[in-house]
C-alpha cells in the first residue's frame, strides 16, 4: 500500500529524514512517500484538500485540523518524545519566581507564537492563572520562523538569550530544548533554571482524516513502530527526527491544547 | 526513605526493594552538564531493561527527571524524596545506545618482559567471533557498540580466513626486532669496490628494491579489507609494511651509497610482480606471496649475504632476511591452518599457481643482468673467467631454492607431488 505523507522543510535535514523513511518503508506494509511544504498551514491546507493521505504535524497542526473538521481527524502515530512534553519556564538563578502567578509585572519571552510548546499553551496557562498579556504581564514575543511552529529552535534560543541578558524576566521553551542546552553546556546552570514545568500534554502526531480507510490507518501504524533502530537507515532517521521509538497517538494529549486554541481565532497568543 | 507507591502503581513498592543494576548519586549538583553526563553514563551501566537508582540532594531536579526520563527511553517506577534527598529508580528501555554491559575488573597477565600480545585474550575483548558484522566498524573488540552506526565495507570479515592464533607472537617478534636503516647499519664502514662488484651489488639491490615494493603493496592492499576485529592481522600485516618500507629504503641506500646507483630492471620482473599485485583472494596471494615469493627471497638473501663483497652490504641483507623469517612464518602458518580447515582449498593454491605460470609463460626474456650479477658475486669480479665461475654456484642456488620451497609446501601440509609440481611451477623472478 502506497501512502503519501505531507511534511514541514523547517530545516534542510527533512529531505534526508523523508528519504530514508521512503527507503526503510520501500519494501514495507505501507510504502511512504513524501510531499514537503514550506508552512504547516501549506500542510494542514493540502491534507483537508486530500492532496496527501497524512500529515506529519505539529501539535498546532494537527488542532487546528481537529477545529477545521470538528474532530474528524485522528493522529496516528508520534515519536516517543512527543509523549509527555512539558514547557519550561527559565528564569535567572534565585530570580524569586517559582509560581505563574509571580510573572505579574514582569516581561515574559515567549517563542514564535504560532508554537504550541514555546508560546501557545505557555499563554493558555498563563491565562488559567489569572494572568492576561498586556494587563498583567508583557509579553516578549520572538517569531522568528513564522508557519513551522516553532520546529526550528530559533526562537527558542532568543528565549534564552533574552532572559540570560535581562531584555526579559523570564521566558518559556519546550523541554527538549531545555535539556539538550543544558546538556551540551551551552545553558550555564549557575545563571539559568526551570522555575516552572507544565503539565504534560502530546506533540507532534502523523494526522490522518476520518476518510483514510481503518486499514490504511492500521497499515500504516505498524510500519512506523515496527521500524527497527539497528537498521542504520533507521537509527539515521531517527537520531535526526529526534526519537527511539515510534509510539500510538492519544487524543488526550490534546486536551489543553484544543481549549487554547478553540474560539480564539487566532494562534493563540493573547 | 521512599514515599508509598502512588495510587494505581501496584507494585512499585516491591520494585524499590530490587538491587537497582545501576546507581548515580548525583550529590547536590544542580541540572546541568556534569549531572546529565553522569546520568548518561549511569542509564548505559543498567543496560537494557535494567534498574537505574538516582539520587540527588539539589531539588531542581525533581522537575527535570521525567522531561530527562521521556527523552531518553526510561520510565519512572518510583520516586521519593525526603528533607534533603530525592531518589528515583529508573527502568532503562532498550534502545540502539544500551545494548550490553563492557566488561569491567579484567587484567591482563603480567610476563617477564611487559604486558604481551599472546596474553591479550580476556574477557569481552578476548572473544574472537566467526563472523564480525559490518556495523561493528572500528569498534575495538570487548567494547560495546553502539547499534545504528554505518555498515563498513570490510570484505576480509570471518575469522577462518584470517585470524591465527600464532600472529600474536609474531607481532611481539615484529616489535621486538624492528631495526633502523640509517644508524643501525655501519655506513661508514662501506669500502670502495671495484667498479664490476660495485656493479654487481647495485644491480642486485635494483632488483630487491622492486620485489621490496610488490611485498609491501600486496598486504597494504589486504590489511584495509580485513575487518578491525580481527585485530591481530591487521597489526601484523602493519608490522609487514613497515619492515617491506624499511627494505625498500635500505636496499635504495645501497644502490645509491657507493658511488654506484640504481641499475637495469627487467620486464620479466614487472610482469611477475605485476601477476602478485593483481591478486584479489587473500588466501591465494598469502600463499604466493609469503610462502612461495618470500620464502624463496630467504635463500637469495642468504646467497647475496654469504657472497657479499662488503660488509654493509651483507649486513643489509642479513637484516631483511631476519624480517623475511617472519613474514614466512606467518605465511606458513596462516596457510596451513586455513587447509587444515578446508584441504579443498589446496585447489586453489594449485589453480592460481598454475594461472599465475600461465601468464608469465607469455613474457619473454628473463634475467640476465640478474644472473650476471649473482655469478659476478660468487665468482669474486666481472672478467670472464670470474662469471664462468661464478655461474655453477648460481646454479647450485636455484637448485637449492627449490628443494626448499618443496620443503616449505609440505610444511603447510601439501603432498610431495603436489609440491613439487607446484615449486617447479613457481616464477623465475624468485617473487
Ligand atoms: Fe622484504
Ligand atoms: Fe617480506
Amino acid at each position: 500500500m502506497e501512502l503519501t505523507v505531507g511534511a514541514v522543510a523547517y530545516d534542510p535535514k527533512v529531505v534526508t529524514i523523508w528519504e530514508l523513511i521512503r527507503d526503510v518503508t520501500a519494501g514495507a506494509p505501507a510504502h511512504i512517500d513524501y510531499v514537503l511544504y514550506s508552512t504547516y498551514e501549506a500542510l494542514v491546507e493540502a491534507l483537508l484538500a486530500g492532496a496527501v493521505d497524512l500529515a506529519w504535524n505539529t501539535n498546532t497542526a494537527f488542532v487546528r485540523t481537529y477545529l477545521r473538521t470538528q474532530g474528524r481527524c485522528r493522529g496516528l502515530v508520534m515519536r516517543d518524545t512527543d509523549r509527555g512534553y512539558t514547557s519550561k519556564l527559565i528564569a535567572p538563578v534565585d530570580s524569586g519566581i517559582a509560581r505563574l502567578e509571580d510573572l505579574r509585572g514582569k516581561r515574559v519571552a515567549f517563542g514564535s507564537r504560532d508554537s504550541g510548546h514555546a508560546a501557545i499553551l505557555p499563554a493558555y496557562y498563563l491565562r488559567q492563572a489569572g494572568l492576561e498579556a498586556g494587563r498583567d504581564y508583557r509579553a516578549v514575543p520572538f517569531d522568528l520562523d513564522v508557519g513551522k511552529h516553532g520546529d526550528t529552535g530559533a526562537s527558542e534560543g532568543a528565549v534564552l538569550d533574552a532572559v540570560r541578558k535581562g531584555t526579559a524576566d523570564v521566558g518559556f521553551v519546550g523541554d527538549p530544548f531545555w535539556l539538550r542546552a543544558l546538556a551540551t553546556g551551552t545553558v550555564d546552570e549557575r545563571e539559568l533554571e526551570a522555575v516552572w514545568t507544565s503539565p504534560p500534554y502530546s506533540h507532534c502526531t502523523f494526522t490522518a482524516l476520518s476518510t483514510l480507510s481503518e486499514a490504511a490507518a492500521q497499515t500504516f501504524v505498524e510500519t512506523f513502530v515496527h521500524m527497527d533502530p539497528a537498521d542504520p537507515r533507521v537509527r539515521r532517521m531517527m537520531d535526526l527526527e529526534g526519537l527511539r521509538a515510534w509510539v500510538p497517538t492519544e487524543l488526550s494529549g490534546y486536551g489543553d491544547l484544543i481549549a487554547a486554541m478553540s474560539g480564539s481565532g487566532r494562534d493563540g497568543l493573547g | 526513605m521512599m514515599s508509598q507507591p502512588p495510587e494505581g502503581a501496584p507494585g512499585a513498592f516491591d520494585i524499590v526493594q530490587a538491587v537497582p543494576d545501576a546507581r548515580c548519586d548525583l550529590g547536590t549538583l544542580p541540572p546541568g552538564q556534569a549531572g546529565l553526563l553522569l546520568l548518561e553514563r549511569a542509564r548505559r551501566d543498567a543496560g537494557a531493561s535494567g534498574l537505574l537508582e538516582v539520587v540527588t540532594r539539589h531539588a531542581r531536579w525533581v522537575a527535570e527527571m521525567p522531561s530527562w526520563a521521556r527523552l531518553h527511553s526510561a520510565e519512572v517506577v518510583a520516586f521519593g524524596d525526603d528533607q534533603t534527598h530525592h531518589r528515583w529508580l529508573l527502568r532503562v528501555l532498550p534502545g540502539p545506545d544500551v545494548r550490553g554491559r563492557p566488561d569491567w575488573g579484567v587484567r591482563l597477565p603480567r610476563r617477564a618482559g611487559g604486558v604481551d600480545l599472546r596474553d591479550w585474550l580476556v574477557g569481552q575483548a578476548g572473544q574472537v567471533a566467526e563472523r564480525a558484522e559490518a556495523w561493528w566498524g572500528l569498534v575495538p573488540r570487548g567494547a560495546v557498540a553502539e547499534a545504528g552506526g554505518p555498515l563498513w565495507p570490510f570484505t576480509l570479515a570471518r575469522r577462518e580466513a584470517v585470524w591465527d592464533g600464532e600472529t600474536a607472537g609474531l607481532l611481539e617478534d615484529a616489535t621486538r626486532r624492528q631495526w633502523n636503516a640509517t644508524t643501525d647499519i655501519a655506513w661508514d664502514s662501506l669500502p670502495a669496490l671495484p667498479d664490476d662488484l660495485e656493479w654487481a651489488v647495485c644491480q642486485i639491490m635494483t632488483f630487491l628494491v622492486e620485489n621490496e615494493l610488490v611485498a609491501l603493496y600486496v598486504p597494504a592492499k589486504f590489511l584495509a579489507q580485513i575487518h578491525p576485529h580481527y585485530l591481530e592481522p591487521v597489526l601484523f600485516l602493519a608490522s609487514v609494511v613497515y619492515d617491506e618500507a624499511r627494505h625498500v629504503e635500505v636496499f635504495t641506500k645501497r644502490a645509491l651509497a657507493n658511488g654506484g646507483g640504481l641499475q637495469y630492471s627487467s620486464a620479466l620482473s614487472a610482469w611477475s610482480l605485476h601477476s602478485l599485485f593483481v591478486q584479489e583472494d587473500y588466501f591465494t596471494a598469502s600463499f604466493l606471496l609469503h610462502v612461495l615469493g618470500e620464502g624463496t627471497f630467504l635463500d637469495l638473501l642468504s646467497f647475496v649475504a654469504e657472497w657479499a663483497p662488503d660488509p654493509v652490504t651483507a649486513e643489509v641483507v642479513r637484516r631483511a632476511r631476519s624480517d623475511e623469517q617472519r613474514h614466512v612464518a606467518y605465511g606458513i602458518a596462516h596457510v596451513r591452518r586455513v587447509l587444515r580447515e578446508a584441504s579443498q582449498r589446496v585447489e586453489d593454491l594449485v589453480a592460481a599457481a598454475e594461472a599465475r605460470q600461465a601468464y608469465l609463460q607469455a613474457v619473454s626474456g628473463g634475467q640476465p643482468m640478474m644472473t650476471l650479477a649473482l655469478a659476478m658475486l660468487a665468482g669474486g669480479g666481472g672478467t670472464p673467467a670470474a662469471v664462468d665461475a661464478g655461474l655453477p654456484t648460481v646454479h647450485a642456488l636455484y637448485a637449492e631454492m627449490h628443494r626448499r620451497r618443496v620443503g616449505r609446501l609440505q610444511q603447510v601440509g601439501l603432498p610431495e607431488s603436489v609440491a613439487e609440481h607446484l615449486s617447479r611451477l613457481h616464477t623465475p623472478n624468485f617473487m
